[in-house]
């Protein structure tokens, strides 16, 4: 019959009396629902966890746990998403926790300032991720189409197969090295355009195929802070640079608009 | 037509249609693959301590750790143990395995090669 520990679980701070609905929202913990701490300006949007599951030691068995992460991740992503709807938003790390709310004001308190400064920046903007794949053998064929010399084997006449078969390898290697100059220019022609309409980017590592499920090598990978007034121009010049590089096997994804999760820091360029 | 590349990710290749690629997501989250959701929540957002101490490290060495699991021990093996960092052109598998069958022809071919390559030289000569 004891009454399972309980800590605070922080997912972001928005202005106060900017707080979204948070109806038939369940936090981390499914057991909870999302509420609203508030502390002079500021409010945290916050839910009850179990010490038992988000405790430090549960919590470092699971953060080893794929699954448990994965679960986790949504459900910060998704409370952090309907406050977007509302204005500005900073998104807290995943698995910030206090032990009660009392610890939740005290940190609105001590953070006020530079949580108030994040909040201005941020205002109005949301964050965008363009991310540009090449489909290698697409690609090779146009720089094929595009330089027919560099294709070109070199008739070896009498010279042998030994010497015909160097020929074509580097004929190959040459098609290769200006496919992929290709997708070079291509990612940082996208990214120059892309930036123009943004207030800040951040260029991301490349995911590997494996892990991102998406056929073709990943060429640019960018996180772009862009204002609500610019959203639909960012976008259409997305679908505009989309239309440009299909053709030689570059694939452009556009995704958000979300939580501005790569810009609370402000340094992002 | 692009499918050839890819056959063991049906699924991948068919979740990103050329015309749904540059719409803008109104609900992003419903159809956010794993990597997405981790590469934009995992090691994000502002850094505030709380009372419940998770070691940040722990949290970047997990996504380390998750890139090693979900690509398994075999590709990372075949690429190299930083091979989130590197290059993707050079870190491609088919490269490699093009790299191997030419070392192994170039093998071949210069054992073969030997003689002719004499007669050759003494011709020019």
């Amino acid at each position: 019959m004891t009454e399972p520990t309980l800590g605070s679980y922080v997912y972001c701070v928005v202005q106060a009396g900017e707080e979204p609905s948070l109806d038939g929202l369940t936090g981390v913990d499914p057991s909870f629902g999302v509420d609203v701490t508030t502390q002079g300006e500021l409010s945290a949007l916050v839910s009850r966890v179990r010490l038992e599951e988000f405790g430090a030691e549960p919590l470092r068995r699971n953060l080893e746990d794929l699954a448990w992460v994965e679960r986790t991740a949504r459900a910060h992503d998704a409370v952090i998403a309907r406050a977007l709807d509302d204005g500005a938003l900073v998104p807290f790390r995943l698995c910030t926790i206090f032990t009660d709310e009392a610890h939740v004001r005290a940190m609105l308190e001590r953070e006020r300032d530079s949580l108030i400064e994040a909040l201005e920046r941020l205002r109005g903007h949301a964050e965008w991720s363009v991310k540009l794949l090449a489909d290698a053998r697409k690609l090779e064929a146009a720089a094929r189409e595009r330089s027919p010399a560099l294709a070109a084997t070199p008739d070896s006449g009498g010279a042998g197969a030994g010497h015909a078969f160097f020929a074509r390898r580097k004929a190959d290697h040459a098609v290769r090295d200006e496919a992929r100059a290709m997708a070079e220019t291509a990612a940082e022609e996208a990214h120059a355009r892309l930036q123009q309409e943004a207030a800040a980017t951040t260029l991301l590592p490349p995911q590997h195929p494996e892990l991102s499920h998406r056929p073709g090598q990943m060429v640019l990978n960018g996180a772009y802070l862009v204002h609500r007034s610019r959203a639909a121009e960012f976008a259409g010049i997305a679908r505009e640079l989309h239309e440009r590089h299909r053709g030689i096997g570059l694939e452009l994804e556009l995704g958000g608009p979300w939580a501005p999760y790569n810009f609370v820091t402000g340094d992002g360029h | 037509m692009t499918n050839q590349l890819q056959p063991s990710e049906a699924g991948g290749a068919g979740a990103l249609t050329p015309s749904g690629a540059a719409t803008a997501a109104t609900s992003p989250e419903a159809a956010t693959n794993l990597a997405d959701v981790l590469e934009r929540v995992l090691d994000k957002g502002v850094v505030i301590v709380g009372d419940i101490r998770v070691n940040l490290l722990d949290i970047e060495l997990l996504t380390i750790k998750l890139r090693l699991i979900v690509a398994s021990v075999d590709t990372a093996r075949r690429m190299g143990i930083n091979w989130w960092e590197t290059d993707p052109w050079l870190a491609g598998g088919e490269d490699h395995d093009d790299r191997k069958s030419l070392r192994d022809r170039v093998g071949r071919l210069e054992r073969q090669l030997e003689a002719p390559t004499r007669s050759d030289d003494s011709g020019n000569d």
